[in-house]
This record gives structure tokens, sequence and C-alpha cells, in this order.
């Protein structure tokens, strides 16, 4: 790994693909490491693009600062990183914590971001996500890493997916608490606690914006999501099918196809970026990556969308609304 | 990160199983991890008990206490003197840091030996992690192999403890002062650890 010094502290980051190409940016979710995008890098690299993969600090080969760093450090990094290589915009993408670190850098430096994607993260914390990253502190520091793995654990995966691979299960919890330290993962979950909304700062960003949400993710859902699309003016949200919050570890194939197909329409300068709200193919060969949602995307049972403002109660409700709730019900 | 030294160690122990000593030699440096500690916590414990951080210090004192004893008794001790001779070897450098800090720097730092004794702490606890070598077929019924799992997982509450006594003390000090002394002691438990490790490999 390359490193670069950002402040007083040491960042090592991963850069592959060709000099002169467009630099693409991945920041890893919490206890994430760079390594982890390996296959995202390799494909994107077969794009055309340059791609950076680092470790935040308190994460993996970076530097890991004993009484940790505010939340707002870790874009910054980003940014001491690009400055550090003479990069002047990048496309920057990330997961979860490192999802709302990439779209505070765009709310920052809007003019440094090329594009954004923002996977299964936030840009206010509603009451049921802070009380779940209060409980998941909590048990990491009350209890130990070993619990906290096991409740991220079904967070972030489907049961299919939890099932397969339960017999690896104890081999991939061993890896990760060998190679979190404990301290620094203490240190990373308390700077959430000092996270101050950027929902009325999303308005700055002005790149195209990818935003992805899985259809069954209940730690960071769809309303975190919502804000997001309603807040950047040329997003656009896709609903990843049967997903949690890390597709990006259970369906990579999908979710490759969907950065990649941003990207193309990004540098055709094709991106519609008309907050609207799509799904994607759960076949990542599909002739098209996603087609558009007609229900209601915030609710979970399928309920036509209405066309009205949501809790107008002047505003008769959609014809086929009873039909389809009794239904569900019967079934 | 030691995963490859771990792998090494954790593949020995499944193919010899927790040998006497095996025990000896982890019961030796965990133990000795604890003991160099103890003598702070415990002058600590003697402030009045009139703030939060003290009861934090106090329950530190026994839980650390806790550990040592239940590994004097879990332990088979080897009766190979020569486990004893290269521990203290490996030991050491832990040893001569806390007469250090005990007797040369502490009448002349003042207050200063607080941080530098819970940064020691802090260094100790963020480092000292064995449950990585501990073949899962182990756990259920070996009482050592338990034992280090409940050490380690009171270490992640204590260390928990030294943070926030880090941040939220030492208002005089900048943070990147106290986070240099945490540094330096970091260092030299990330040596002795590492080097305590590669003789479990060998």
């Amino acid at each position: 790994m390359s490193e670069a010094l950002v402040g007083r502290h040491t960042v090592r980051f991963t850069l592959d693909g060709p000099r002169d190409a467009p630099v693409f940016a991945f920041v890893n979710g919490l206890t994430q490491y760079s390594s982890l995008w390996e296959s995202y890098s390799q494909h994107l690299v077969g794009a055309g693009f340059r791609v950076l993969r680092f470790d935040m600090l308190g994460q993996g080969q970076s530097d890991k600062p004993a009484l940790g760093v505010r939340f707002e450090d870790h874009w910054r990094t980003l940014e001491g990183i690009l400055d550090h290589l003479g990069v002047e915009a990048a496309h920057v993408a990330g997961i979860s914590y490192g999802g709302t670190v990439a779209v505070q850098f765009a709310c920052e430096r809007p003019e440094r971001c090329a594009s954004l994607t923002a996977m299964s993260c936030f840009a206010e914390m509603p009451p049921q996500l802070y009380l779940m990253g209060c409980g998941l502190f909590e048990a990491l520091v009350e209890v130990g890493l070993p619990s906290l793995q096991r409740w991220l654990m079904p967070m972030n995966m489907s049961d299919e997916w939890l099932a397969a691979n339960r017999d690896a299960m104890p081999e991939m919890m061993r890896r990760g608490y060998a190679i979190n330290d404990l301290y620094a993962l203490q240190n990373l979950m308390e700077s959430v606690n000092d996270f101050e909304p950027i929902t009325d700062r999303l308005p700055r960003i002005t790149c195209p914006t990818l935003i992805l949400n899985g259809e069954y993710d209940f730690f960071t859902p769809r309303k975190c999501h919502e804000v997001l699309r309603k807040g950047i003016r040329r997003s656009r949200l896709v609903i990843v099918q049967h997903a949690y919050h890390a597709y990006t570890l259970e369906h990579p194939a999908v979710t490759m196809r969907l950065i990649r197909s941003f990207l193309d329409h990004v540098r055709a300068g094709t991106w519609p970026g008309d907050q609207s709200v799509w799904i994607a193919a759960d076949d990542p060969s599909a002739p098209e990556p996603w087609f558009p949602c007609t229900g209601d995307h915030m609710r979970a049972i399928p309920m036509p969308a209405s066309t009205a403002p949501r809790g107008n109660p002047a505003t008769p409700a959609p014809r086929r609304a009873p039909r389809a709730r009794k239904a569900g019900h019967a079934s | 990160m030691h995963l490859e030294q771990y792998d090494r160690i954790r593949a020995a122990i499944a193919a010899r199983g927790l040998t006497p000593e095996m025990e000896t030699r982890i019961a030796l440096f965990v133990g000795a991890s604890k003991a160099v500690n103890l003598p702070f916590l415990w002058l600590a414990g003697m402030a009045p008990a009139t703030s939060v951080a003290w009861q934090a210090i106090n329950t530190q004192l026994f839980r650390e206490s806790e550990a040592l004893t239940l590994l004097l008794r879990v332990t088979r001790w080897t009766p190979d003197p020569m486990v004893y001779v290269l521990s203290s070897q490996l030991t050491a450098p832990l040893y001569a840091e806390s007469l250090r800090l005990g007797w040369s720097d502490g009448a002349a730092q003042g207050e200063g030996i607080g941080l530098a004794a819970l940064a020691f702490g802090h260094a100790l606890l963020a480092t000292v992690r064995l449950a990585p070598i501990i073949p899962a077929e182990e756990v259920p019924a070996n009482p050592f192999a338990v034992a280090l799992l409940r050490i380690e997982q009171e270490n992640g509450r204590l260390l928990q403890t030294q943070i926030r006594l880090l941040k939220d003390g030492f208002a005089g000090m900048s943070l990147s002062d106290r986070e240099s002394a945490i540094a330096e002691k970091a260092a030299l438990v990330e040596a002795t650890f590492s080097s305590f490790l590669d003789s479990l490999a060998a």
C-alpha cells in the first residue's frame, strides 16, 4: 500500500489503473478494510478508471489515533489523499459509515466530486437508527467485538447468505476480530455520536448521484435514502432487490453493474438525475440494469404509488389501495 | 495486525492441543500485562472516592486482579524451568517500563504519572489480544481457553475506561500530547507482544 500524510496522521491507500484515467474512490464501511473492494477495483479499472481504495483513520493499515477522530475528519482524509495525488476531482462512492462520509465530502467539496454513489447511508439519523447505533456501541464496549459482529451479520446479510455461509462465519468473524483494533473501532463508533445532520447541505451537491438502498435494509431503511433523494438534485434512487445493508458483499455482480451503468451515463453526459425511483434488475446480465418503481417505494407492502402529498387528509386515497391491502391481509 | 502469527499459533495448538508449556507461556505473558498495571491502579484507588473516575479505576483494579487469580488457578504450570527463564526475558520490557514509571518518572512528573500509567494501561489492554489463537473446538471444555476469552472480553470494557479517562481528563494537556504519550507506550507494548507471538509461533 502507498501512504500519504494527512495532517499528522499516515493514511494508507491503493491506487490501481492508468495514471491518466479519471479517479474513482471507494470509502469503507465501519468494519471494512480497503482490500474488500478488490473485485470492484478490477472491474472499474477494466472500464477505464483509476481506482483509489483507502483505510480511513482507525481502520486497517492506516493510523489509528488512540483517542479517536471526529466524524468530519474522514472526508478531510479523502480530500487529503486527493491533494497528495494531485487529483482535482474524483468519482466518489461509499457504503454505510463510508457512504455518509462520501455524501459529506460531496456536500463540502462539490467542485471536487465528479459523481457520487451513496450506498446504505444517511444524511441524518432517525431515532431508530440512532438507538440501534447506541445499542451496537454498547454491545461493542460492554460485551465485545464478537457481540458487535453477531449483531451486524444479520443486519448486513440475508437469511440465504447466512445459511449458505454458516460454516465459514466463525473464521470470518475471527479474521474480522484480528484485523480490527478494538480501541479504534470503539473510537470510530463513538465519533458518530457527534455527527450533525447534513440534510440542509444536500442541495450543495451538484454532481450526478446514484443512491442505492437494499430492499430489506432495516438498519439504514428507505427513509434515510429518501432524504438523500429529495435533497440531491441530480440523483436517482435505485432499490436493490432482496438485499439488506451490505449488498456490495452479498450481491457484488448486481452492484458492480449498477455502478458501471451509472458511470457510463455520467461519462456520456446522459445521467437523467431526475430524483426518480428505480428497482435494480436481479439478474446482472438483464438487458437493462434497472426498471421504474411504480409502487409506493416507501411502503413495505405493495401499495400503488400515491401522487398526493403524504399525510394530506383532504386528498382521497388511490382507488386500488383498499383492494391491495385486503389481498395482502388474506394471504 | 498479527493475523499471520495468530494463524501459525492456532495451527500449532490445533495440532498438539493446549499443552502445559503453551499454557504457562501464555499465562506468564498475560499475567505480566496485568501485574505491571496493578500498582498504579492500587495507588489511584487510595484517592478519595469522590468521582466517577474513581469507581472506574476501582473496578479495573479488581477486574485485573481477578484475571490474575483466574490464570493462576486454571493454568497447568509446566515444571520446565527454561519456560520461565524465556518468559521472563519476553516480559522484561513490560516490568522495566512499570518500574520506570513508578520509581523514576513518578516523583518528577507529579500529575504526569497518571497520564503515563493510563497510557500504559491503554496500550496493554489494546494490544495484548489472544482470542484468535484459540481453535474453536478448544473453547467449550478447556478451562484455560475459556479463561483467556473471559479475560479478553473484560479487557474490552476496561479499554473503554482508559479511553474515557484519557479523553475526558487531563484537560490541561493537548489531545496530540496525550496521543503521543499513548503512542510511545503502544510502540513498546506492541514490540514486546510481537516478540511473544513470534516465540509462540516458532
